[in-house]
């Protein structure tokens, strides 16, 4: 192996000093090997199915301390690599060197910084891969299918059997119900269950559209509204409607069940669990997916087959045991509490958790409903149905997400602004290195502090705004201009910090560009009384130069970062090839 | 003859009168001349026979005799020396702050040649070498480059004028590769690298010291390795701030005449700028010497030239007192006797001969550890 790698080395040496200085080589084969055993500490993080239940897994990599030894594991190689940088150094040895030469030295230092700190992604792609073999897709729709089927019988919560739940028959899915006492209209049919009661409505609707904006706290009566295309719709209740012939029972009931367990189809907010019991309740489509969930289970229920419950009890129980999912119910137990004949009546409650239920303690009000609520949780059974959830969350969250998408900007950056140090180091010297430090800290003290006699001047605060940028952009201009062109006109210390602060202020320089163009763009929306935010108003939308590009500006900006680099590397050349003095 | 021809024939001399360290080095010249990497291995390849029989110098020549048979059939053109490659004109640089003006300084630097930088401290011997390697701007004046292949850049420039300052870098990592890195940085084939570098190493005696890390050499030798790695560069010009500090005397000699066999090179001639305060030994070497005081410059030849011709100036290290060298010389034209403290300085007229000086002192039993004619020397400048 050594005499492999010295033989590698020394060819190297002789056909490509620069890739033989950088280490690039070398550099890139550490970290290929760091990055594939990043890969495998990824493919085992999840083996455990426990590690699927904690809140968003995919940040595993933050959550469980990879991140430090990511961390020191980059920091160890970068420093080891930079020591060896070092060594030589054939631009201020005046060698012969040319603007390709100078700028292959930076763009390795750029993957080389990369391919060092992005071990990040090697984990979660390791991650990713054992989730997406081992819950395979046909394996998670099986296992949706099955939780979904089962979940009917978690009840864990009282409230969604009752009466207010049902949405199936026809008409439950458009009939809104009214649960509180206050507004249930006595002389109208209505439903009592243990001091709760429940009413039916239809619902009427107004439209309006959405350039005259109707605030919804203006409209009374209105149950929800919703915005659509260019129109504000509200909905009303509207007539009682007597729905004696369809309900079997006022009390709990498993028919009323139509909460989909898990849905992956739904994004996070419309899959949110909010539920109340009064006429805040908002008015709920039914999906088709719900209402082929709410058919199956009646239909379920209804053929009264206890070895299907036996069956579909069983199956569950397997799969909770292998997600790790804890809980204390039996096949046989388990049947005993869900299986009833109609109207299908709540028997038991089982807990979300192992804390054992202490039902002499409550903070809730003491009614008849309570104590009702109270009695089916005389025996403690307990199902975690949360972490289930979130398993199965998680895991259609790591297979799902693009991993890449948002944080390859910081990584690109940093490496980027690493890069333009070193290079910037490798080309000038410390000195210089430092000087320019401590140069770019004064000029931001020197903005602020004219930003702030600007302020105390002109009491227009979007002036001062305007103030700094303009102020910042002359200055950058200015020292652009220096780096370009003065360079041979000043000392070569000083044209070196001119040199560096343009090596990593070009960028920012472009970026400040924008943000005026952006700025006076947005105050021209303002002052033109343009739409900016509501896509679908149906009026004129402002569109600034940054929305043109949006995120992709970040690749841009690298980009015209690279560029400038590339193009600067000439008059770097020259700037070490001044005399001093 | 040739000059390269000529080389060859004071080389065989050298070995038919077993002069065989020097023979060897010349021969090591000429090879390098030949700019053939068959040569090259061939010597490298009795470089370390040599290493690994030190004592059998009789093998030595005859395998040395064999190279010189094959060297004898190649051919080496000579490159121009007449052209300077740097024309200083009336260059000055003055400092605003101490007021210390160097120059003005007018000078032709030329292939082949060396020139001795002398002066004391301070005088601006470092300036002068830094502000014709273009490391410092001059004031006023002009400066004119002319080098083999035209200069494309400023950076090619600087790349082509080699300086190396006193007090050189520390090498990390292996020698080797260090003077590998520099061929491959000037595009040498692949091929020639390890052979040149090796060549190279052989030529100024480092074999033995090429594993070697650059802490575990001597300051000598860690100035032979630069000189290595300068001499790779197969520059035209080279400018040495102070290379003979820190060496001791036999280490000054060889890299002395190393540099002067080297510079001599009949196909790639050096001008070599060094500056040093071994007056003498650098007197020997150098073709042209220049002496700075306070800055200004003074044409040590044409200087020395003149006055050689006016007085006899003899410096003299004595336990003597005074009055004994005095009564020894009373029969000379001796014009004063000087003592600056630890040497006698005997002035005397124009065509006073100097053996009649030692005879005196030989006459007179005066015990004398230390006597030199400094009359062409700049030394005289030093101590009077």
């Amino acid at each position: 192996m050594k005499k492999f790698i010295t033989a590698k080395n020394q060819a190297l040496l002789e056909n490509h000093p620069t890739l033989w200085n950088t280490k690039i080589v070398w550099m890139l084969a550490v970290s290929l090997i760091l990055h594939i055993l990043f890969y495998l500490m990824g493919c085992v993080a999840l083996m455990n199915p426990e590690s699927l239940q904690r809140y968003s897994a995919i940040e595993n990599f933050f959550s469980n301390g990879v991140i430090l030894i990511s961390v020191m594991v980059s920091i160890l190689l970068l420093v080891l690599w930079l020591i060896s940088l070092f060594r030589n150094n054939s631009f201020k040895n005046f060698y012969p060197n040319s603007r390709n030469k100078l700028f292959k030295q930076f763009a390795s230092y750029f993957i080389i910084f990369l391919a060092a700190t992005t071990f990040y992604y090697s984990y979660t792609l390791g991650m990713q891969t054992y989730v997406a073999l081992n819950y395979n897709d046909m394996r998670m729709e099986k296992d949706i299918a099955l939780t979904n089927a089962a979940a009917p019988f978690f009840t864990h919560d009282l409230s969604r059997y009752e009466l207010d739940q049902l949405r199936n028959p026809n008409p439950f899915d458009k009939l809104y119900c009214v649960t509180a006492v206050g507004n249930v209209d006595v002389d109208q049919p209505y439903f009592e269950f243990k001091n709760n009661y429940y009413q039916f409505y239809s619902i009427r609707k107004q439209m309006y559209p959405y350039k005259k904006y109707v605030d919804p706290n203006n409209v009374t009566g209105n149950i929800l509204n919703e915005t659509k295309d260019d129109k504000q719709i509200f909905y009303f209740k509207d007539e009682v409607i007597d729905v004696n012939l369809y309900v079997k029972t006022s009390a709990p009931s498993y028919y009323n069940y139509n909460k989909l367990f898990y849905n992956n189809e739904e994004d996070e907010y419309s899959s949110y669990d909010y539920q109340y019991r009064d006429d805040y309740n908002p008015f709920t489509k039914v999906t088709k997916k719900q209402k082929d969930f709410i058919e199956n289970h009646q239909a379920f229920l209804t053929q009264q087959d206890k070895e299907a419950y036996n069956k579909l009890l069983g199956n569950f129980i397997e799969l909770a045991n292998d997600y790790s999912i804890s809980h204390n119910l039996t096949t046989k137990s388990w049947l005993d509490i869900a299986y009833t004949e109609s109207p299908y009546e709540v028997k038991k409650i089982i807990h979300e958790s192992s804390y054992r239920y202490n039902p002499s303690v409550s903070y809730q009000e003491e009614n008849d409903f309570v104590i009702y609520e109270k009695s089916l949780r005389s025996r403690t059974y307990y199902l975690d149905s949360n972490s289930l959830k979130q398993s199965l969350k998680n895991i259609d969250e790591i297979k799902t997400t693009n991993i890449f998408e948002g944080t390859i900007h910081i990584f690109l950056w940093m490496a980027f602004f690493f890069a333009c140090i070193v290079f910037i180091f490798r080309t000038t010297s410390l000195k210089s290195l430092l000087f320019s430090i401590v140069a770019s800290v004064l000029l931001m003290i020197l903005i602020g502090l004219i930003a702030a006699f600007f302020g105390f001047v002109v009491d227009y605060n979007s002036m001062i705004q305007y103030f700094v940028m303009y102020f910042t952009l002359i200055l950058g201009t200015l020292i652009l201009t220096v780096a370009f062109l003065g360079l041979s006109k000043v000392n070569k210390l000083v044209g070196s910090i001119f040199m560096n602060i343009s090596i990593v202020g070009f960028v920012p320089y472009i970026f400040l560009i924008l943000i005026i163009i952006d700025t006076h763009q947005n105050d021209w929306c303002d002052y033109h009384d343009y739409n900016r935010y509501q896509p679908d108003s149906g009026m004129d939308q402002c569109i600034t130069i940054m929305d043109y590009l949006d995120i992709y500006w970040s690749y841009a900006l690298l980009a015209a970062g690279v560029l400038f680099i590339f193009l600067y590397c000439k008059n770097i050349l020259k700037w070490r090839a001044q005399p001093e003095g | 003859m040739s000059l390269y021809l000529q080389r060859l024939e004071e080389v065989k001399n050298f070995f038919d009168n077993k002069d065989t360290v020097l023979g060897y080095r010349k021969l090591m010249d000429c090879a390098m001349d030949t700019q053939d990497m068959d040569v090259y291995k061939k010597m490298i390849a009795l470089t370390d026979w040599k290493e690994q029989h030190v004592n059998d110098e009789t093998g030595l020549i005859s395998r040395s005799m064999e190279v010189l048979s094959i060297l004898q059939t190649k051919k080496v053109e000579p490159a121009s020396t007449q052209r300077p490659v740097i024309t200083a004109t009336d260059i000055t640089k003055t400092y605003g702050t101490s007021g210390f003006q160097l120059g003005p300084v007018s000078i032709d630097i030329k292939k082949g040649h060396i020139y001795g930088l002398v002066g004391e401290n301070g005088n601006g011997k470092t300036t002068l070498l830094r502000i014709l390697a273009r490391e410092l701007g001059n004031t006023s004046g002009s400066l004119n480059f002319e080098f083999k292949e035209d200069i494309t850049s400023d950076y090619d420039l600087r790349a082509k004028l080699v300086y190396i300052p006193q007090r050189t870098a520390t090498w990390y990592g292996s020698l080797k590769d260090n003077l590998k890195f520099v061929l491959s940085n000037y595009g040498v084939a692949p091929e020639e690298n390890e052979t040149r570098v090796l060549m190279m190493i052989a030529r100024l005696g480092l074999w033995n010291y090429k594993h070697l890390k650059w802490s575990e050499l001597s300051s000598g030798y860690k100035m032979r390795f630069e000189l290595a790695r300068t001499l790779l560069r197969q520059p035209e010009v080279m400018l040495l701030d102070e290379p003979l500090a820190n060496l001791d005397v036999l280490a000054q000699q060889v890299v002395l005449e190393d540099l002067k066999s080297i510079c001599n090179s009949v196909i790639n001639p050096i001008a070599l700028i060094l500056s040093s305060q071994q007056l003498y030994e650098v007197e020997k070497v150098s073709d042209k010497v220049i002496y700075l005081k306070n800055g200004q410059y003074t044409d040590n030849n044409a200087t020395i030239e003149g006055a050689a011709l006016d007085q006899l100036i003899i410096e003299i290290d004595s336990t003597s007192d005074r009055e004994a060298i005095k009564k020894a010389f009373e029969n000379l034209p001796i014009e004063k006797l000087v003592y600056n403290g630890g040497v006698y300085l005997a002035y005397f007229v124009g065509d006073t001969q100097f053996y009649r000086v030692l005879y005196a002192l030989g006459a007179a039993q005066i015990e004398v550890t230390y006597i030199r004619n400094i009359s062409s020397s700049t030394r005289r400048f030093f101590v009077s």
